[in-house]
Formats: structure tokens, sequence, C-alpha cells
């Protein structure tokens, strides 16, 4: 299973209204290219990626948030899963693509012993499962999407081969965050708290 | 149950040459308190009691080396775990005494839904458990010390309501780390360091 191909399932099912943020590397301009639109969150640092979108869901309670994280990223701080499971935020969805690498740099734990959704479930989060083929995927976005959560899926994927060009300025630093800040100034639900 | 009546079954189980670590506040005190002698690494900071065993485990692989954590400093830094599982140190066992609260301050997540056991064999580590009973916490740690592990047990006490004072010299800063590196030096298995370690 590829991730881009995962991606492209999951975007048709994010509505204009809805919050998306993503981890550094391939999530972001992967995710760039099939949302370009819409309040987008992109390139957080490692470990920052479910913390940021539990703000989100505090926020903009009734919208779904998709978080788009990966394993080495959520590996950073596993302890947000403790986090997350405690506050039981009803519109989180938590995505973890697996590729079990550290970009092109060598392999993670998720290769060898971990499994990130049974930590997601001692932490408290019970509807946690991983996924391996597109049909799951899809099965279980649809699924999370039209139920309330906290979801955490972990799908596993290949290493990613190609790559994806993104604008920068949409992707990355400050731009970026003032494109998201527009969004959300623009949204429905925001309440100008100034 | 309370965390030293646990203790108290533990130290006697301790010999000479395993090392100990200790989080902060109330490991440490009732610690001080029960095993004078050896290798004691008191009061690491909260996440740090199972990293620094870590990594003593690696320069001591023949010496059990048993990490007493608690609840609210383990869940500072639970990747710490994912570490643990991939290092899998023989050697290795975590005491996590789980109180459900952060010293006197309010409750923690292990109080709701967080299962810290789970979150262990998530990480990894297969060789885990919850003790609820000082039979039962004898009997863990007894197997643990026996087997090669690692080994995670996590045992459900009380909030402290007894104090223990430790000794400051032996329990904080800078004169606890000699004693420590003291102990260390004086180990059958140090192979010595260089100067000034």
């Amino acid at each position: 299973m590829k991730r881009y191909d995962c991606l492209k399932l999951l975007a048709p099912m994010v509505e204009e209204h809805m919050f998306a943020v993503t981890s550094l590397s391939t999530n972001a301009p992967f995710w760039f290219n099939v949302r370009p639109q819409g309040p987008n969150f992109f390139a957080l640092n490692m470990g920052l990626c479910l913390p940021f979108a539990l703000g989100l869901t505090a926020a903009f309670p009734q919208r779904k948030v998709i978080s788009i994280d990966s394993d080495g990223s959520l590996m950073n701080d596993s302890s947000s899963l403790i986090t997350v499971a405690d506050v039981n935020p009803l519109n989180l969805v938590a995505f973890v693509f697996d590729n079990s690498s550290y970009a092109f740099m060598g392999s993670t734990f998720t290769a060898r012993r971990t499994d990130l959704a049974k930590m997601a479930q001692g932490a408290g989060i019970p509807n946690s499962g991983t996924v391996r083929t597109l049909e799951e995927f899809s099965a279980a976005a649809k699924q999370a999407m039209a139920s309330t959560g906290p979801h955490f899926i972990v799908a596993k994927v290949e290493p990613d081969a190609g790559r994806v060009a993104a604008d920068r300025s949409r992707t990355s630093g400050r731009p970026m965050r003032e494109w998201f800040m527009d969004a959300v100034r623009r949204h429905p639900d925001y309440q100008n708290r100034r | 149950m309370k965390r030293y009546d646990c203790l108290k079954l533990l130290a006697p189980m301790v010999d000479k040459h395993m090392f100990a670590v200790t989080s902060l506040s109330s490991n440490t005190a009732f610690w001080s308190s029960l095993r004078l002698e050896g290798a004691n690494f008191l009061g690491c900071n909260m996440g740090l009691c199972i990293p620094f065993a870590l990594g003593l485990t690696a320069a001591f692989p023949d010496r059990k080396v048993i990490a007493l954590d608690s609840d609210g400093s383990l869940m500072v830094d639970t990747s710490s775990l994912i570490t643990l599982a991939d290092v899998n140190p023989l050697n290795f066992i975590a005491i996590v005494f789980d109180n459900g609260s952060y010293a006197r301050m309010g409750a923690t997540f292990t109080t709701r839904r967080t299962d810290l056991e789970k979150i262990a064999q998530g990480a990894g580590i297969t060789k885990t458990g919850t003790v609820r009973s000082e039979e039962a916490f004898a009997a863990g740690v007894k197997h643990a010390l026996e087997t090669t592990g690692p080994h995670f047990i996590v045992a459900k006490v009380e909030p402290d309501k007894e104090r223990v004072k430790g000794d400051p010299h032996r329990t904080y800063g800078r004169a606890m780390r000699e004693w420590f590196m003291d102990a260390v030096r004086h180990h059958p298995d140090y192979k010595g360091g260089k100067k000034g370690d």
C-alpha cells in the first residue's frame, strides 16, 4: 500500500470546512496536492502533529479534525496519545502513515517490536486499528469520518519511492501559517475572540 | 497496597552489586531509607528514570538494573518504552508504582483510561504485568530477578500518606551523584574510566 494512494482516497472524504494537520516530509507535499484548499496546517515538526490537531478539536468542536501523522513523528512523543485519550475529542480522526522508516535514513522501531495501534489502545483510545490494504484504509476512513471519535488508524505503507513537488510557500513557514490563519478567519464557525 | 510496603519487600531481594535508579519524590525517600549501600541513583527527574536505567544496563550487562519509576514520571516520556523494547536489555527490571496521582496535586490519566502495561506491550515489551497485592508484587519481582528481561511491572498502590525524610546528602544533587559514582568505581564489574570520570 502506498501513502499517496491512501491520501488520494482520503481527500474526497474531507469536506471544505474540516481541518487537516500534517507532519513533516512526505505527508505535507502529498496532502497539498490532493487538498490544496481549506484549513490545512502543514509540516508540523516531529511529535507535534497530533497535539496540534488536538488543540483544533477544542477550538472547532463541530468539525472533524484530521491528523495526518507518521510513525517517526508520533514516536517522538507517544505520550500525546495519553492526552488524546484523556481529552477524548469526539471529532478527531488521527491517521498515522507507518512506513517504518525515518525518511531515507533507516528503519524505525515499528519495523521491529513496536505496535502503535496497541500503544494507542493502552493509552485509552478504544477506536484504534491497523490497516494494510487500500480497501481496508478506505473503509476505516469512511467509518471514522461518519462516526464519533477519537479514531486512531495506523496505515502500514511502503517507504515512499516517488516524490511530489509542492509549492513551498503553501506547505511550510510563515506563508503557510498565513494561509491557514486566513482559512480559520473565514471559517463559518470562527468566533473572533479579540 | 502501599508503596513503602512493596519497597520493603523488594529491598532484601536486591543484592549488593545490582543497580537501582529511582524517580523523584516518594520513591527516592523510601528507597534511600531501605537500601543504604550499593549503587543507587536517586531522584531522576520526571521521564528520566527508565532512560537512565537503560544506559546502566548497557554499562553493566551482567547485573540486574532496577528502575523504580512512577506513573506521572513515566507518562512524561512513554516513548522511552519504545527504546527499551527495541534495545531489549536482558538485565532490566522496570517497576512503576502507579498511585494515580501527581504527588498531592491531582489525579493522573491512569485513574481514567490509560493502562501503562498495555502501552508497554504495544511498545514491544512482552514480559509485563500489573500487580495489586503484596503477594503478587513479591512473586512478580522474584520472578523478574530470576529470569531474563526486560521486565515491566506496574504496581497499583494507594497515594502515599506516610512520609519518610531521606538524608539529602544521599538522595539529592552532587552529594548523591558522588555516592553513586563511588559505588560504581568500587563495583567488581567496573572496568575503569578515563581520568576525571
